[in-house]
């Protein structure tokens, strides 16, 4: 296990797409600060221009970026054929999963330092600086949605090993995390089940809309209900990559 | 007694229906150079990824540096590996990649993998990507990966396709001195017969997932070897008339065949004693083959059988 962690870690460092996709972090939140300051809102729709705000609006822009990256990164092993190098020499097939997930836990514990990092110089650059933050509440908000984080690449990881591909993981991915999932298919969904009386909202249950939704002045209801959704799909996803990994041979 | 790094008893793998290898027995002696030889599709690399742990067989067993699928433990490192891709990354040099892989076992210092670098010839790739590498140094390079763990046992899958001959002779050079010095058990498969020929100390072939036959290559070599082939009415007797003429080394071959090895010359005397012994000579012919003519030869039979 401490091998595979080392091995991925030492590749992670040296991937360019591990600084262009902290690059693009970085951008994001520049970019949609840009567009708060610079664009002319209708009263109604003024943008949050706070630093938790800035924040928000960096992670739900960044969310496509990191979750390209997740894509990449797990799937750059099946795609070479490093994986036949290493998945024969392990004792266990899910350590080297793990591994990977650790790393990219650790990598996203990363990103989300840029992303704060960068809301906090945009919010002192162009708008009022840290003004009525509150740092509990940001702490809890990014604990939370590290959550969501670790389950998002979970679900990744199982999709990228289940399919053996990194074409179709992309594919439902950016669907996902785009939001296009959510407007084709969870709405009219959601609206059908309405009209027959139930409600139900898939945004409870989607690991995406939860990130995308997350705030940091979220009620404790909404935080609890996000954080069982982001342990919910650690837990499922990891256990059904390792019946794939343990069942399926490495081709 | 007969040392085994890997024994394997009626190892299978089905895909469904499809048995893409079935109950396959075979026994690689340690320091040998075994080649797995046998057509597209015909189950070799189905074969080397059950022995390499990346493909669990449907049944049977298979016994790796004395230890039991599938709980071979410490044995799994003790083989390395290069199957249909050299598994290398792109973006990093031959030195960064094999540094990659080292972590995995733990020790590799900068001096072991500048000796891998030496051995697979790779010493002049310097700090260029993998990416921008030849075919020929892409291979150099995964069969240094699959050295880097120090392993008794090398599975190579192919590692000459594609190579031009300058590049074949190079890997077959770092095949023998890696199975020489360092005692490495080599299982290669390959499609160019001539330089398994060259190589193996031992052959498996494989044919619609089954194995055909084992053989060494010393008799291999006196198999292939040129020798006349007599096809007579009665073979005891004939062999009689051989000994008179003093020709030694008279093997049985098919019903009524003989075959004299070592002796290519001489046909005339074989027919004139023959006919003056009441011998009937059916035909009388000088046969050779090589290692292709030899696994051409064993697939038509097996057809016709």
């Amino acid at each position: 296990m401490f091998g595979n962690l080392s091995l991925d870690m030492f590749v992670l460092r040296k991937k360019k797409s591990t600084y262009f996709t902290a690059l693009l972090v970085l951008a994001s939140v520049l970019l949609t600060s840009m567009i708060a300051k610079f664009s002319t809102f209708p009263p109604e729709n003024q943008p949050d221009t706070s630093f938790t705000g800035i924040f928000i609006s960096g992670t739900v822009l960044s969310l496509l970026f990191i979750s390209i990256f997740y894509v990449m990164y797990l799937g750059s092993d099946l795609k070479n054929g490093f994986i036949k190098n290493t998945a024969g020499t392990v004792k266990s097939r899910m350590s080297y999963i793990l591994s990977k997930q650790l790393v990219l836990a650790v990598y996203t514990l990363a990103g989300i330092a840029v992303l704060s990092l960068g809301s906090l110089l945009c919010a002192v650059i162009f708008f009022d600086g840290t003004k009525g933050f509150e740092a509990a509440q940001f702490i809890r908000h990014i604990a939370v949605l590290y959550l969501l984080f670790i389950g998002l690449s979970s679900f990744v990881t199982f999709l990228v090993f289940a399919l053996r591909n990194t074409t179709a993981p992309m594919i439902i991915t950016l669907l996902l995390t785009s939001g296009t999932v959510k407007s084709l298919i969870y709405s009219p969904i959601e609206t059908l089940l309405d009209k027959a009386g139930i409600k139900f909202e898939f945004s409870y249950i989607s690991v995406t809309a939860n990130l995308m939704n997350l705030r940091t002045d979220s009620s404790s209801r909404e935080m609890l209900i996000a954080c069982a959704v982001g342990a919910a799909y650690i837990i499922v996803f990891n256990v059904l990559t390792k019946i794939v990994m343990d069942k399926k041979d490495i081709a | 007694m007969t040392n085994y790094i890997l024994k394997t008893q009626s190892l299978s793998k089905h895909f469904g229906k499809f048995a893409a290898n079935e109950s396959i027995s075979v026994g690689i002696r340690k320091g040998a150079i075994y080649g797995l030889v046998g057509r597209n599709g015909a189950g070799k690399t189905t074969f080397m990824k059950m022995i390499c742990s990346l493909s669990s067989p449907t049944s049977g067993s298979f016994e790796l540096c004395g230890q039991s699928y599938p709980h071979l433990g410490s044995a799994r490192a003790k083989i390395g590996n290069l199957i249909e891709d050299p598994g290398i990354y792109a973006n990093m040099s031959a030195y960064d990649n094999l540094k990659a892989k080292g972590k995995l076992y733990g020790g590799v210092d900068k001096e072991k993998i500048n000796d891998i670098i030496r051995i697979v010839g790779l010493e002049k790739a310097g700090k260029k990507h993998a990416g921008k590498f030849s075919l020929g140094m892409k291979q150099r390079l995964g069969i240094a990966l699959a050295l880097i763990g120090d392993p008794e046992v090398l599975v190579l899958d192919e590692p000459i396709n594609g190579l031009d001959p300058a590049g074949v002779a190079e890997i077959r050079e770092t095949l023998q001195r890696l199975n020489h010095e360092r005692g490495i058990t080599i299982i290669i498969s390959s499609h160019i017969l001539g330089e398994l020929s060259k190589l193996c100390t031992d052959y498996g072939f494989i044919d619609r997932g089954m194995l055909i036959k084992e053989i060494t290559s010393d008799r291999l070599g006196a198999d292939c070897t040129d020798y006349i082939r007599l096809l007579v009415d009665d073979t005891d007797k004939a062999k009689k008339v051989l000994g008179s003429l003093g020709v030694a080394d008279v093997t049985d071959g098919d019903t009524g065949e003989l075959r004299i090895v070592g002796m290519t010359a001489g046909t005339n005397e074989i027919v004139e004693a023959m006919v003056l012994n009441k011998v009937k000579v059916y035909e009388i012919s000088k046969q050779g083959t090589d290692l292709e003519g030899y696994y051409l030869n064993m697939l038509g039979n097996g057809r016709e059988s």
